[in-house]
C-alpha cells in the first residue's frame, strides 16, 4: 500500500500519475534511473503550464532557461527550474516526493491574490555541480565571434554526446561553425547565461581547440564535457562513437562519409547536449522541461545570432531554422495535444509567421514490429468488455509502463479496468478502477487551482506494492488509464518484483456509454530498451491479442495485408511528434527502397464502411535509415575527428532529412527541393486502398536523397 | 642403416628448445610465449629439431655420402674473433634475447624499506625510481575511477584483448615498421619490453598491492586478473620504456618529415595501452603514474646502455588519488602536483651489446 503521509506531503496531491510513481520510495522510485534513485539533489526541473508568470513566494528560487517569445504570448507551457530557498545544502536526505509536496503546498497556501493559481508537472532533478551560482538570463555574446561567411540558415542539433570541436565543423578557414552548444549536465561555471549546466561559444570551441593542440580528449576535459563525477554527463565522450556524433554529424557535419551533400560555410550550428538520463528512463516522463529548455535555447541563440547582422537589434529578421530532434517515446496521447507538442506547436507557429524556412525534425521511432500499440474498436467492445495480453519479460530491471487513452470527450462514468497476473500469481491488493475522478485527492475548495481529475489505486503482493494502476483526465481533456509495474527481477536490494509473463488487462464498459463507431480506445506500451549501452537492464515488454488465430495465407513479400487487426504498427509514431508543424521523418533501406521493418507509421483506423482511414499526424518524409539488409546503419562520424561509426533506425534517418532541408533554405531553395516522389510500391505489393494508405502511413509525402559518400 | 639407428635419438636434442622453457617466466605476462621472461625472443630462430622423417632421411644419406670425404686429417681452420660485438649477428635472436636481459639486469638492484614501505630501484648502484607504497584508503577511492572506465569496455576490448601481451603492433602501426626491413627496431622494442617487465615485477613483488577486483567486487574484470601485483602497472612500465626509447631513435633516424606528429601518436598510444589497463578493471590509474615514472626511467637507461650521452633524474612518486592522463604526466609541474617528483640526474654506463643492437636499428632508417 502507498504509505501514510500526511495531505500536504502527498505529490499525487499536486501531480501526475508518472510522479508519484518515480518519485515515491514504495513505488518505482529505487528502480529509477541514477538521477532519481540515488541523487538527493533538491535542485529540479519543471513545467509551468497555462501562465508566463512563476508563482512569487519566497521560499522557492525559481529560474526560466532563456527563452523565445518575441510575439509575447501566454505560452500554453514554460520550462523553469526551483530550490527550495530554505535549504542551503545542495542534497537533501529526505525522499524527493515529500521535499516536492511539500514545496507545492507553499506556492498553494501563498497564492497571491486575484492570480490564477498555477499548475506544475515536476521532472528529474538537476546534478547540485551543475547549478549556475550567479545566472544571467541576457545572452550578451561576449564570447561569439563573427563567422567568416554569413549565416545564412541555422541548423541546430539536439541530442546526447555531441563532438562539438569536431574537425567536420570547421571553415574553410579552420574555425569552427559551431555557434552555440548547451551543454545541459556540465558542471556550472560561476556566472552563465543558462540556469544549469554551461555553454560554450564559437570563439571559446576555437580557444579551447588551439589550447589543446591535437588533443581532442584533453579539449573535451578542459570544457568540461566529461566528467565521470556527474553521472548525467559522465564519460560519454570518450566513446568511440555517441548516438550524438553520428546525428550532428548527419546534420552538420563535412566528412569523407557524408561528402555527397556538404554543408556550406554560411551554416551556423546551435547544439543543446541533453543529460544522459534522457536516454535512460523507460517512460516519457520527466524529460520534458530539459527538452524544450532546448528548443527555447536554439530559437534564443538563433535569433541573437540574427541580430549581429541586423539593422534594427530589436526587430531582426529571424534566419531559416532546421532543428534535429532525433528523440521520442512511445507512449503518450498521439494527438498533439500533450505539454511537449502543445509547446513545440507554439514555437513553429510564432516563428514561422517571422521565418517560414522553420522546421523541427523529429523521427517516427522504431517500434512499427514490436507489438507496442493496439486498438479497440466499437465492435471489439460489443460484449461489454475487451481483454488483451501485455507480456512482460523475465529479468527486467526496469518498470514498464502501459497507458489506455480513452476517445478525447468520452465521459467514462461506468467504465473500470481490470488487471489479472500472469496464471500462478495473485494480487493481494488492487487490480480494478474506475474511471473516475478521487474526489478525496482535491479537497481544498477553490477548483481552479485543482489538479486533473485523477485516482490511484497500487496492485499489492503480500505487503509489497509491485505496481500502480491510475486513471486521470491529461490536462482535464482526455482520459488515460496506466499501468505501471516494478521489474520483472529483484533488482537494486530488494526482494519485490513483478510476475513476468503474460498480464490480461480488461477493459469494461458496465454502465458506461458504448464507444461510437467513430470512438477507438487506444493503447501503447512505453519503450523499455537499452539503446545507447547506458546498462538500463530494460527489456521491452509487448502487447498480446488474445482473440486472433490468424492462419490465413500471408504473402512471403508482401508487406501490405488488407486488414487491420488489435496489434499494429500504424499509430506507432513517436510519441512526442504529433504536433502538426513538425516534420515527421521515417526511415527506407536504400538499396531496396522499401521502408526498414522497424519505421514508425502514422495511425490508421477502420471507417464504419471498413475502408482505412487515417487518425493523428501523418509521416512526413522517408530518409534513408539502412543502406541495404545486409548492411544496416547510415555512416556518419565519431566522437574523434577521423573516426566514423553506423547508426541504424529513424534517429539516423532525421538528420539526413535536416541536412537535406537546410542546405535548401541556405540556398534560397524551396525545403523539399532534392527531394524524390514517394517511394515507389515494390511490384509485388497488389494496389488497393489498404495497399495505398498503409504505404503512405510509413512512407510519407517525400524521399530525402541518400547522404553518404560522395560517387565519382 | 643398422648402425646409425640408434642416433634416431639425436632428434632429442630438439630439447635445446628447452632452453626456450625460460619463457616459462612468460607465464609472468599471462599468456605464455608473449610474456614477460623473454617475450618475442621466446624461442626467436632457434630451429629445434627435425621431425621423425627428415631425421631419419638425413641419417640414411650420411650413411650412403660418408665414404666420399674420406679419412684424411684435417687441415689448419681459422678463428672467431674474441668476444667481439660483431659475433652478435651469428647468434639466434633467442641467444642475443638472452645477453641483453644478463647485460642489463646485472647492473640493477632493489632494496626495500619497511618503514617507508618504499621500494628503490638502483642502476649501476645508483638509485633510480622510488615508489612508494599507496595506502589501503587511497587504494579503495581509486576503485572508483575503475568502475567509471568499465563504460568504455565495449569500445576498447579488441584492443585489451590484444594487449595481453606485449603491444607491438601498435607501435609497429605508428612508425611503419616491416619485420623485414625493421629486424633490429623490432629486437630493441623487445628487448626494452623484457627489461621493463623484469624490472616491474621486482618491484611489484615488494610493494604487494591487491588488484582492483581483489578489493571492490564490482569492478568485474574482463580479463584474467594477473597473477602478481597492481601497482606498478608492468603494462604502463613496458609502454612508457618503449616510448622513451623509439622516441630516440625517431630522431637520431631523422627520416621522418612528420615525426613530432608520430611522436605525438606514441605518447597517445602509451597513455592508451596503460589506461586500457584500467578500462579492462586490473589496474588502478595510479598504478599507470607509477608504471610511467618507472619505464621512463628504465628506457633512460637502456637509452645509456646504448651508448647514447643523457642523464636522467632520479623519479620518486607518492600516489595521491589521481586519474592518469599522459598530459599530466609529461609535465614536470603537473606530474608533480600528483606526486611525482624529480632528483638528482644521473647517467649510467654503455654496453657493447645493446650499442651494437642501437647501431643496428638506427641503420634501419628509410632513405638514403
Amino acid at each position: 500500500m502507498y504509505l501514510k503521509r500526511s495531505p500536504t506531503r502527498r505529490i499525487d496531491r499536486y501531480s501526475g500519475p508518472y510522479e508519484r510513481w518515480v518519485f515515491s520510495q514504495e513505488l518505482g522510485r529505487p528502480f529509477a534511473f541514477p538521477a532519481i534513485s540515488e541523487e538527493t539533489s533538491v535542485y529540479f526541473t519543471a513545467l509551468l503550464e497555462g501562465s508566463n508568470q512563476l508563482p512569487n513566494v519566497p521560499d522557492l528560487v525559481t529560474r526560466k532557461p532563456p527563452l523565445w517569445n518575441p510575439l509575447n504570448r501566454t505560452r500554453a507551457v514554460t520550462p523553469f527550474a526551483f530550490h527550495d530557498a530554505r535549504n542551503n545544502r545542495p542534497r537533501s536526505t529526505r525522499p524527493p516526493d515529500t521535499q516536492i509536496a511539500d514545496l507545492l503546498s507553499t506556492v498553494r497556501t501563498n497564492q497571491v491574490a486575484g492570480t490564477v493559481r498555477p499548475r506544475f508537472r515536476v521532472n528529474f532533478p538537476i546534478a547540485p555541480e551543475a547549478w549556475t551560482p550567479t545566472y544571467h538570463p541576457d545572452c550578451r555574446m561576449e564570447d561569439w565571434v563573427v563567422p567568416t561567411s554569413r549565416p545564412k540558415a541555422i541548423v541546430a542539433v539536439i541530442d546526447d554526446g555531441i563532438p562539438f570541436a569536431h574537425r567536420a565543423f570547421l571553415d574553410a578557414d579552420g574555425r569552427t561553425r559551431m555557434s552555440h552548444i548547451w551543454l545541459q549536465s556540465a558542471a556550472a561555471e560561476q556566472h552563465g547565461a543558462v540556469p544549469f549546466g554551461r555553454e560554450l561559444m564559437n570563439g571559446n570551441i576555437n580557444a579551447l581547440r588551439a589550447e589543446a593542440g591535437n588533443d581532442e580528449d584533453l579539449l573535451y576535459r578542459n570544457a568540461g564535457a566529461i566528467d565521470p563525477a556527474i553521472s548525467e554527463l559522465g564519460v560519454h565522450l570518450r566513446r568511440h562513437a555517441t548516438h550524438g556524433s553520428h546525428v550532428a554529424g548527419m546534420c552538420a557535419g563535412n566528412d569523407s562519409r557524408l561528402s555527397s551533400h556538404p554543408v556550406a560555410d554560411d551554416i551556423q550550428i546551435i547544439a543543446v547536449q541533453l543529460p544522459n538520463t534522457i536516454a535512460w528512463d523507460t517512460s516519457g516522463f520527466g524529460k520534458e522541461m530539459y527538452m524544450l529548455s532546448a528548443l527555447h535555447y536554439v530559437f534564443n541563440r538563433a535569433r541573437a545570432i540574427a541580430t549581429k547582422y541586423a539593422n534594427d537589434p530589436d526587430n531582426p529578421q529571424e534566419l531559416p531554422l532546421i532543428v534535429n530532434f532525433s528523440y521520442g517515446w512511445s507512449a503518450s496521447r498521439h494527438d498533439g495535444q500533450s505539454e511537449m507538442e502543445l509547446a513545440i506547436q507554439e514555437l513553429l507557429e510564432d516563428r514561422k509567421a517571422l521565418q517560414p524556412d522553420t522546421s523541427i525534425v523529429m523521427p517516427t521511432g522504431n517500434n512499427f514490429a514490436h507489438d507496442m500499440h493496439g486498438q479497440i474498436t466499437q465492435a471489439d467492445m460489443t460484449s461489454g468488455s475487451y481483454a488483451f495480453g501485455w507480456k512482460l519479460q523475465p529479468d527486467d530491471r526496469t518498470s514498464s509502463y502501459l497507458e489506455i487513452w480513452l476517445p478525447q470527450g468520452m465521459d467514462p462514468a461506468g467504465y473500470t479496468v481490470q488487471i489479472t497476473p500472469p496464471p500462478g500469481h495473485t494480487l493481494t491488493g488492487g487490480g480494478t478502477i474506475e474511471i473516475s475522478a478521487d474526489e478525496m485527492l482535491d479537497d481544498d475548495d477553490d477548483p481552479v487551482g485543482r489538479g486533473d481529475p485523477r485516482r490511484f489505486t497500487e496492485l499489492e503482493v503480500g505487503d509489497d506494492n509491485i505496481g500502480q494502476l491510475s486513471a486521470d483526465m491529461h490536462r482535464s481533456t482526455r482520459w488515460r488509464v496506466m499501468l505501471a509495474l516494478i521489474p520483472t527481477v529483484s533488482t537494486r536490494g530488494l526482494s519485490r518484483r513483478a510476475p513476468s509473463g503474460e498480464w490480461r488487462i480488461e477493459v469494461h464498459k458496465n454502465t458506461g456509454i458504448a464507444l461510437t463507431e467513430h470512438q477507438q480506445i487506444n493503447v501503447w506500451v512505453q519503450r523499455d530498451d537499452d539503446p545507447v549501452s547506458l546498462k538500463t537492464g530494460g527489456r521491452q515488454s509487448r502487447l498480446v491479442d488474445l482473440n486472433t488465430d490468424d492462419t490465413t495465407f500471408k504473402h512471403p513479400l508482401q508487406t501490405y495485408s488488407n486488414s487491420l487487426g488489435f496489434l499494429r504498427g500504424y499509430g506507432s509514431m513517436n510519441g512526442v511528434a504529433s504536433s502538426a508543424d513538425v516534420t515527421r521523418i521515417a526511415g527506407y533501406v536504400n538499396a531496396t527502397g522499401r521502408p526498414c521493418s522497424y519505421s514508425g507509421a502514422s495511425g490508421l483506423t477502420l471507417a464504419p464502411d471498413g475502408s482505412p482511414i487515417h487518425w493523428g499526424s501523418p509521416t512526413t518524409f522517408s530518409a534513408v535509415a539502412d543502406h541495404s539488409k545486409a548492411l544496416p546503419g547510415t555512416t556518419s562520424i565519431g566522437v574523434h575527428s577521423g573516426s566514423g561509426t553506423r547508426l541504424s533506425g529513424t534517429s539516423g534517418a532525421s538528420p539526413a532529412a535536416s541536412r537535406i532541408m537546410v542546405i535548401n533554405a541556405a540556398n534560397g531553395d524551396l525545403i523539399t527541393e532534392q527531394m524524390a516522389p514517394p517511394l515507389p510500391l515494390s511490384h509485388v505489393e497488389v494496389a488497393g486502398p489498404f495497399t495505398d494508405e498503409k504505404h503512405r502511413a510509413r512512407a510519407g509525402l517525400r524521399t530525402v536523397p541518400y547522404v553518404c559518400k560522395a560517387t565519382r | 642403416m643398422s648402425q646409425y639407428g640408434g642416433l634416431g635419438g639425436l632428434g632429442g636434442l630438439g630439447g635445446l628448445g628447452g632452453l626456450g622453457g625460460l619463457g616459462g617466466l612468460g607465464g609472468l605476462g599471462g599468456l605464455g610465449g608473449l610474456g614477460t621472461g623473454l617475450g618475442g625472443f621466446l624461442g626467436a630462430e632457434d630451429p629445434g629439431g627435425y621431425d621423425g622423417t627428415t631425421t631419419t632421411g638425413l641419417q640414411i644419406t650420411a650413411e650412403a655420402l660418408r665414404h666420399l670425404a674420406g679419412n684424411d686429417l684435417l687441415t689448419a681452420t681459422g678463428e672467431l674473433n674474441f668476444n667481439d660485438p660483431a659475433n652478435l649477428d651469428r647468434s639466434a635472436t633467442w641467444v642475443r634475447g638472452s645477453l641483453y636481459v644478463s647485460d642489463f639486469l646485472r647492473d640493477m638492484n632493489w632494496r626495500t624499506d619497511n618503514v617507508t614501505k618504499t621500494v628503490t630501484l638502483t642502476l649501476e648502484g645508483t638509485d633510480a625510481v622510488i615508489l612508494k607504497r599507496p595506502s589501503e584508503t587511497l587504494l579503495r577511492d581509486q576503485c572508483q575511477h575503475v568502475i567509471d572506465y568499465a563504460d568504455l569496455r565495449p569500445d576498447r576490448s579488441p584492443e585489451i584483448v590484444s594487449q595481453l601481451g606485449f603491444p607491438t603492433a601498435y607501435f609497429a602501426m605508428i612508425l611503419g615498421l616491416h619485420q623485414g626491413q625493421h629486424k633490429r627496431t623490432f629486437e630493441l622494442i623487445t628487448a626494452t619490453q623484457v627489461l621493463a617487465a623484469h624490472a616491474a615485477m621486482a618491484v611489484k613483488h615488494a610493494l604487494a598491492v591487491r588488484r582492483p577486483d581483489q578489493l571492490d567486487g564490482r569492478i568485474l574484470p574482463m580479463i584474467p586478473t594477473p597473477g602478481h601485483g597492481s601497482f606498478p602497472s608492468a603494462h604502463a612500465t613496458e609502454a612508457y620504456a618503449v616510448l622513451t626509447v623509439l622516441t630516440e631513435l625517431v630522431v637520431a633516424w631523422g627520416s621522418l618529415a612528420d615525426s613530432s606528429q608520430r611522436l605525438n601518436m606514441l605518447r597517445g598510444l602509451a597513455e592508451r595501452i596503460a589506461v586500457n589497463r584500467t578500462v579492462a578493471g586490473v589496474h588502478y590509474p595510479i598504478d599507470s603514474w607509477a608504471g610511467a615514472a618507472l619505464g621512463t626511467s628504465l628506457g633512460r637507461a637502456v637509452l645509456c646502455r646504448c651508448g647514447l650521452n643523457i642523464t636522467t633524474p632520479l623519479l620518486s612518486f607518492e600516489a595521491e588519488h589521481s586519474d592518469f592522463f599522459d598530459h599530466d604526466f609529461r609535465d614536470t609541474a603537473r606530474a608533480a602536483a600528483h606526486g611525482l617528483t624529480e632528483g638528482a640526474e644521473f647517467t649510467t654506463s654503455r654496453s657493447d651489446a645493446f650499442a651494437w643492437l642501437w647501431d643496428g636499428a638506427v641503420n634501419e632508417r628509410q632513405g638514403a
